[in-house]
């Protein structure tokens, strides 16, 4: 504690901790740009490193949507699956406007266009649940988006003349490169990529003027609207652009980037609960938290897989190997789904919290104030003439 | 067959008419002769004479002639319904098969239902009208009647009540019946004779899946209506339940035949009071230790840290149960077999038939324990102390207080009591479905459409959802023109009747207002 209380008295006469922060930032992009690289990596932990940015992403515009806007939507999975089964069925079908005498034939079409028009049909649909959920609140929300992604789903399996029912949909593939090897360090540079855009994107609404109405709306909805936010407004605004980013993420990551077909299993209920879980565990209110917090769950939970424990000094287990290995099989998402409760009773702001604020040199502010406040000698005295 | 077509058509066609006419001009004849308090409205008589001589002819004149107390809203909802059907019989027959009332249904109902919604509440409000529920009139009505519901409300905006929404209900139900009968002749829904018996079978599959669903949305709406907190961990629990019976029952058997030496296996019945007992215990200690701190102030923005602390509970219980039992489908022994008496012998069966509908018999048994359970649920509220206090604090948490009941532990024991309820409905029903750790996911969907129908905090609101969410759903998989579609996209019924609930009435038809 000493040597860490030393250390912080060093940084803070430094460099400062938010330069330092910086620092660790981009020493954190330079690691996940070297990192298929390193030969001895097998392509795949590259794999396990892709989804891990495909669910940051998730995970961080859903803090967006719920932890900073406070809408507790269940449908965000949904809106990724409109995304890439609109793209699919571009991409497979073309679409014809009878009405306006349009045709669009699947082949004038290419990989890019149809996740266009996937982003396209997610932020539509975003938009109009946007403003059909304008009349609810809290868990009359939640319950509706689940209604919705269930639906959803239903139609994606069971209407499977068109969408290929329980054995999923294939996408155009966006790249075409025939060398394994390649085409992972390629996939691998794109889902980064995107994560990146993705974050600075959120990052952009998050602390724009548009960031603090959402968090007035987030607080009190009838306040922040007696003070002139407009809630309509920016209630479906958040809801289109998170849909937009997942929509996107969801079409690019399904065309043969990290997954060569969207199934409608992927749209269950007991998935967007993992969503959720990594938000929640790294930080709900905290986008690179959250995006941190999915990456990390996920890598820790492929880790876990196979739970290897070399034992010390020759000792030998009964069958004469020198270590134990356990496969935990789902009781590591039981163990993941403790951390997530009790991380939600003693550390609301998430795991990664304290970290964070470390960084931003939040807490530092915090003490200042109360301190200040406690050694106003005249503060306890206007409390109490408050309280009267 | 012809001859009963072309029958069936004259009756509608000549008799039906005829009988309405009857009734409409005979019915109003009873208010002569019957004292100033007896007086009905002129206009029921009206619509109870048309309604009962379109559908049962004399018979139906004759009953409310001579017996005007039967004139409830019940016969003559149960009128409609049978108007409904009989004249979607003539529309098959009458209209061609490729009129384009698909179109108008699937784009122009939704359309004018839309355009209604949005701009009659408003012209409501401008004049300052009552428009509690001129929304969801509005919308119904814009479904059944198109643009002529501007015609009805717009001028005099009037004063909107239950009639006017069951009267616009029932007639879109009409129109999509109708619909349904006119693209799909030879349904089992609509081609005779087998039409009645098949609705009927339906509905009573409907009813009676439907006492079991309420069981378990019973215990959802008593946690709301005491904390607020809607627990989205309660398909889970229903799920472990159904596991703790499953154990119990395979160790309790195991263990009495080894003991007695007998092949014994214990009745499934006993696995409910004791998945019960662990439930209540399990829920008991979760809302102590992970809701307690809410009422206590120690958490920030409650409603959100409620919902994402049950859902982590029931993450948490789904995975340890995937991890404990595999994601195998298990399944326990029948409640009962039934002896069926023949002429020539004695058939043992699994179904109660009355005359040509057929009832599972253990659906039937499981319907018994939900409405048994139910019923002892609303007695124990209503009589005993401890259900009083319950109801009070639901009421009014400060009041309560004063008045000596403990809120801190009424909160414990309503989750205790809902996770009991789900937990029983789960030890009820895994005789009769295969039970996997994912099957709590879909049943809880349902039992949210149901407390919402309802209406969220309502005990009679959660039966009579879950009765109609029964009849919705055995009726929309059983009538899909396509059966395994149908079979697939039974949740799906509920799930859309759920949605519009939420956005035209979020009350429910039982709930109080929402906070």
């Amino acid at each position: 504690m000493v040597v860490f209380r030393r250390f912080e008295s060093a940084i803070d006469q430094g460099i400062g901790r938010r330069k330092l922060g910086y620092l660790v930032i981009v020493l954190v992009v330079l690691f996940f740009l070297w990192f298929p690289n390193d030969t001895s990596q097998s392509n795949y932990t590259k794999t396990v490193f892709i989804s891990g940015f495909f669910y940051a992403i998730m995970s961080s515009s859903w803090a967006l949507l719920a932890g900073i806007a406070g809408q507790f939507s269940f449908g965000h999975m949904a809106f990724m699956g409109i995304g890439a089964y609109a793209a699919g069925l571009i991409a497979r079908d073309g679409i014809t406007f009878a009405l306006l005498g349009v045709s669009i034939s699947p082949e004038s079409i290419s990989a890019f266009g149809s996740i266009i028009i996937g982003t396209i049909a997610a932020g539509a649909v975003g938009l109009v649940i946007g403003w059909l959920l304008l009349r609810l609140r809290a868990a009359y929300l939640a319950l509706f988006t689940i209604a919705f992604s269930e639906l959803f789903r239903i139609m994606m399996l069971t209407e499977y003349d068109y969408t290929g029912g329980s054995n999923g949909l294939s996408l155009r593939p966006l790249l075409q490169i025939a060398d394994v090897d390649a085409a992972r360090q390629v996939e691998y540079y794109l889902m980064f990529g995107l994560l990146v855009v993705c974050l600075l994107a959120l990052y952009w609404v998050a602390n724009s003027p548009i960031g603090l109405f959402l968090r007035a709306m987030r607080e009190d909805e009838d306040a922040a609207s007696a003070l002139g936010v407009n809630v309509v407004r920016y209630k479906i605004l958040v809801f289109v652009f998170t849909s937009m980013i997942v929509g996107f993420a969801g079409a690019i990551f399904y065309s043969d980037v990290g997954s060569e077909r969207i199934i409608p299993e992927q749209l269950e209920i007991l998935q967007m609960s993992l969503i959720i879980a990594y938000a929640v565990i790294g930080g709900m209110e905290s986008l690179i938290g959250a995006a941190a917090g999915a990456f990390i769950s996920r890598y820790l939970l492929e880790a876990m897989r196979q739970v290897v424990i070399t034992l010390p000094f020759g000792m030998t287990t009964y069958d004469g190997s020198d270590a134990f290995v356990w496969e935990p099989g789902f009781w590591r998402f039981a163990l993941f789904g403790v951390v997530m409760v009790f991380t939600l009773r003693y550390m609301r702001n998430g795991l990664l919290y304290p970290i964070i604020t470390w960084f931003s040199g939040r807490d530092i502010v915090m003490k200042e104030t109360v301190s200040r406040r406690e050694s106003d000698d005249n503060h306890a005295a206007r409390i109490e003439a408050d309280d009267e | 067959m012809v001859i009963e077509d072309t029958l069936f058509i004259l009756w509608l066609m000549v008799a039906g008419p005829l009988w309405a006419t009857v009734g409409l001009l005979v019915l109003p004849g009873v208010n002569q002769g019957r004292g100033e308090k007896e007086q009905i409205p002129a206009t029921t008589l009206k619509i109870a004479g048309l309604i009962g001589g379109f559908a049962l002819g004399p018979i139906g004149v004759g009953i409310f002639y001579f017996e005007p107390t039967l004139i409830r809203r019940t016969s003559l909802t149960l009128g409609v319904v049978l108007t409904v059907f009989l004249t979607s019989q003539v529309l098959v027959r009458v209209i061609d098969p490729n009129f384009p009332s698909a179109l108008w249904l699937l784009l122009a109902g939704p359309l004018w239902a839309a355009l209604a919604a949005y701009f009659i509440p408003r012209h409501y409000r401008d004049l300052e009208a009552d428009d509690q529920n001129a929304l969801t009139a509005a919308a119904l009505g814009g479904f059944a009647v198109g643009p002529l519901i501007f015609g009805l409300m717009w001028k005099t905006t009037p004063k909107i009540n239950r009639d006017w929404m069951v009267t616009f209900g029932a007639l879109g139900a009409w129109q999509i019946y109708a619909l349904f009968a006119i693209q799909n002749p030879t349904n089992p829904c609509v081609a005779l004779p087998f039409a009645a018996t098949y609705l009927t079978q339906q509905t009573a599959n409907g009813v009676v899946i439907g006492c079991i669903y309420s069981l378990m949305a019973v215990g959802l709406t008593l946690i709301y209506s005491v904390q607020g907190v809607v627990s989205f961990a309660h398909g889970q629990l229903y799920m472990v339940g159904g596991y703790f019976s499953f154990y119990f029952l395979e160790h309790a058997s195991y263990h009495l035949s080894e003991l007695t030496g007998a092949d014994i296996s214990v009745n499934p019945i006993w696995g409910i009071p004791v998945a019960a007992f662990i439930v209540f215990i399990m829920g008991a200690v979760f809302e102590r230790v992970f809701l307690k701190p809410m009422h206590e102030g120690l958490i920030e923005r409650v409603s959100e840290y409620a919902i994402l602390i049950t859902f982590g509970f029931g993450f948490f219980l789904e995975y340890t149960t995937l991890a404990v039992a595999g994601p195998f489908p298990q399944k326990t022994d029948r409640f009962i077999q039934i002896r069926r008496f023949t002429l020539d012998r004695t058939q043992i069966t699994d179904d109660f038939a009355f005359g040509p509908i057929h009832i599972i018999g253990d659906r039937a048994f499981a319907m018994v324990v939900g409405i048994v359970l139910i019923f002892a649920l609303l007695y124990f509220l209503q009589r005993s102390w401890t259900g009083r206090a319950l109801r009070a604090t639901s009421q009014d948490r400060q009041a309560a207080a004063v008045t000596g009941i403990n809120p801190t532990n009424m909160n414990t024991l309503s989750f205790a009591m809902g996770s009991m309820l789900a937990a029983m409905s789960g030890a009820a029903l895994i005789p009769i479905f295969n039970w996997v750790p994912w099957v709590g996911a879909e049943m809880v969907g349902r039992s949210y459409v149901i407390v919402v129908l309802g209406g969220l905090g309502s005990v009679p609101g959660a039966l009579a959802g879950g009765i109609i969410v029964g009849i919705v759903e055995a009726l929309g998989a059983g009538c899909h023109p396509d059966p395994s579609r149908g079979a697939a996209y039974k949740e799906a019924f509920a799930l859309v009747i759920f949605a519009l609930v939420l956005l035209l009435k979020p009350t429910g038809l039982f709930g109080r207002e929402q906070h």
